[in-house]
């Protein structure tokens, strides 16, 4: 099992105003300006590192179509390197990242397939939600007879599914 | 070669009382994947969709009258349609149909609804296949039923927004007599 | 392993579904290699997809060796998706080809062969699908029916054989 901290400020997830660069991450207190709206996005990526869907379920300033491409790559190609990294054989690659004002946090099942889940730094472990997005996966969309696979998810039954399973959480 | 064992001579079969969802999910869905491939239009993916549906019904029909000894024959039109809401709907999906109505003022068409229609569950329709519902199928399901009990129809299925599918089943009045209805 | 409760399907409904495939794939295809042939891509199309379903309802954390894979899929996956086990026997000594055994097949109730189309696989869908899920699991295989009940044998056998291990090379398209 493998656990990244990362303090340092990506540009691809700044839900709240750039801050500068710290070598600790600063706890979250009472006092600041961390947004606590649970779940920002879900992604959902394939074996090789290709996205095929994103979500937004906050409303902070969301990334460009490009920047959740790359996000996607550069999540895969850190977890190859995680995984080279690794003294252990038998590891899951990158399960979070922690920055300033965001979790990120991937579950990768054996079949290669990557759920990945940004959300505040106050929201629980949702290792639950992720598998209950594999569920949704393996649910509504490989059983809809006009999606191909690798190819992006468009199905409005997924699409329906996981925005409630969002707001179940961002609710509580 | 070994001669082949007659099928009523072999240890009779049990077949599973049930079987998961999702593997009835994976086999309808890739029927449909199949039969849009071989199509040009949406109607045409329902017709052929029913054609195998139809295949269903012929037998399904055949087992259960197989199965229901004590029941007569159905010679009205109330009993055909009552079969269908319960009996048919129950062996097909474990349940009755929702609601079954009459159309307004033609006591040959009528519609049988389902909220929450198997087949469908986890199928999204995409707008370039703007109004097709997959439960044609379950409409030749209907149609073989009908047909077989003498009340021969043509059943087309409806999506109804929020409301799952409705079969809209219009019975051949020239095939049935009057004091049937 | 935790499992989450899967909701059921009349077996019949999904026998006779089955059967009016076929039926339509005789219709529509010259002869029955054909039929076979397209049986085992619809098949793998399947096989592919049941991998998410399967670990996606049992948790499933750990990848063993191709023999485990097989055993796991013989058992629990046929468990899960037919409601029947099937058995894993005869190993080659490089454990790269085993036997499995269908007992209580769902698939051939009330089928009948007819003498027109002898060289049929009716089931040769469960080739496809154990083709399509070990190959998403990196296993690219050969499976091939060698005993069918509907020709006469006691009961549904195939061979699974092990052609060669994928390196993170995803499945190719439907």
């Amino acid at each position: 099992m493998m656990s990244l901290r990362s303090a340092a400020d990506t540009e691809f997830c700044a839900p709240v105003a750039k801050q500068q660069q710290q070598q600790q991450r600063p706890k979250t207190t009472a006092a600041s300006t961390t947004t606590t709206m649970g779940i920002y996005s879900v992604y959902v990526i394939n074996k090789a590192g290709s996205l095929l869907f994103s979500g937004d379920y906050a409303p902070i300033p969301s990334m460009d179509a490009n920047s959740r491409l790359r996000l996607a790559g550069l999540l895969h190609g850190l977890t190859t390197f995680a995984g080279k990294l690794s003294p252990v054989d038998d590891q899951s690659g990158i399960e979070e990242i922690e920055g300033d004002g965001f979790r990120l946090e991937r579950f990768q099942p054996l079949s290669g397939m990557q759920f990945v889940v940004l959300c505040d730094t106050q929201q629980g472990p949702l290792k639950p939600f992720l598998r209950k997005c594999h569920r949704l996966y393996a649910d509504f969309v490989l059983k809809n007879p006009f999606y191909s696979i690798d190819m992006p998810i468009r199905c409005e039954l997924f699409d329906t599914h996981l925005k409630a399973a969002v707001e179940e959480i961002n609710r509580s | 070669m070994e001669s082949r064992t007659h099928p009523l001579d072999r240890a009779l079969p049990r077949v599973p009382r049930d079987i998961s969802l999702s593997t009835y999910a994976l086999l309808f869905s890739e029927v449909v994947r199949y039969t849009t491939n071989r199509v040009n239009s949406v109607p045409e993916l329902e017709q052929k969709l029913a054609v195998i549906g139809r295949r269903v019904g012929v037998r399904l029909v055949e087992v259960m009258a197989m199965r229901d000894r004590t029941s007569r024959r159905r010679i009205k039109i109330h009993d055909v349609l009552a079969f269908l809401q319960t009996n048919l709907w129950r062996t097909l999906f474990g349940k009755p149909a929702d609601l079954l109505e009459q159309v307004t003022s033609d006591v040959c068409s009528y519609m049988l609804s389902d909220h929450d229609m198997l087949v469908n569950k986890f199928i999204s329709i995409s707008k370039e296949y703007g109004d097709l519902n997959c439960a044609a199928f379950v409409g030749g399901i209907v149609e073989a039923a009908v047909d077989g009990m003498g009340f021969p129809a043509e059943v087309a299925a409806h999506t109804v927004e929020g409301k799952g599918t409705t079969l809209l089943i219009k019975f051949d009045h020239t095939k049935i007599p009057q004091e049937a209805l | 392993m935790a499992r989450r409760e899967v909701k059921r399907v009349n077996g019949e409904l999904f026998t006779m579904t089955y059967g009016a495939l076929v039926a339509q794939l005789l219709e529509d295809y010259e002869s029955d290699d054909e039929v076979n042939k397209q049986l085992d891509k619809m098949g793998y199309n399947i096989g592919v997809r049941m991998v998410d379903d399967f670990i996606a309802n049992t948790n499933t954390e750990r990848c063993g060796s191709f023999k485990e894979t097989c055993t796991t899929l013989a058992k629990e996956g046929f468990r899960m998706f037919l409601g029947v086990t099937a058995t894993i026997s005869n190993w080659t000594a490089d454990d790269k080809e085993c036997t499995l055994t269908i007992d209580d097949n769902p698939l051939v109730a009330f089928v009948e062969l007819p003498d027109e189309h002898r060289e049929l696989n009716y089931c040769n869908m469960y080739c496809g699908a154990i083709r399509g899920a070990l190959e998403l699991l990196q296993y690219r295989t050969r499976v091939t029916m060698t005993k069918d009940v509907l020709k006469g044998d006691k009961d549904t056998q195939l061979t699974i054989t092990l052609l060669e291990v994928l390196d993170d090379v995803p499945p190719p398209e439907d």
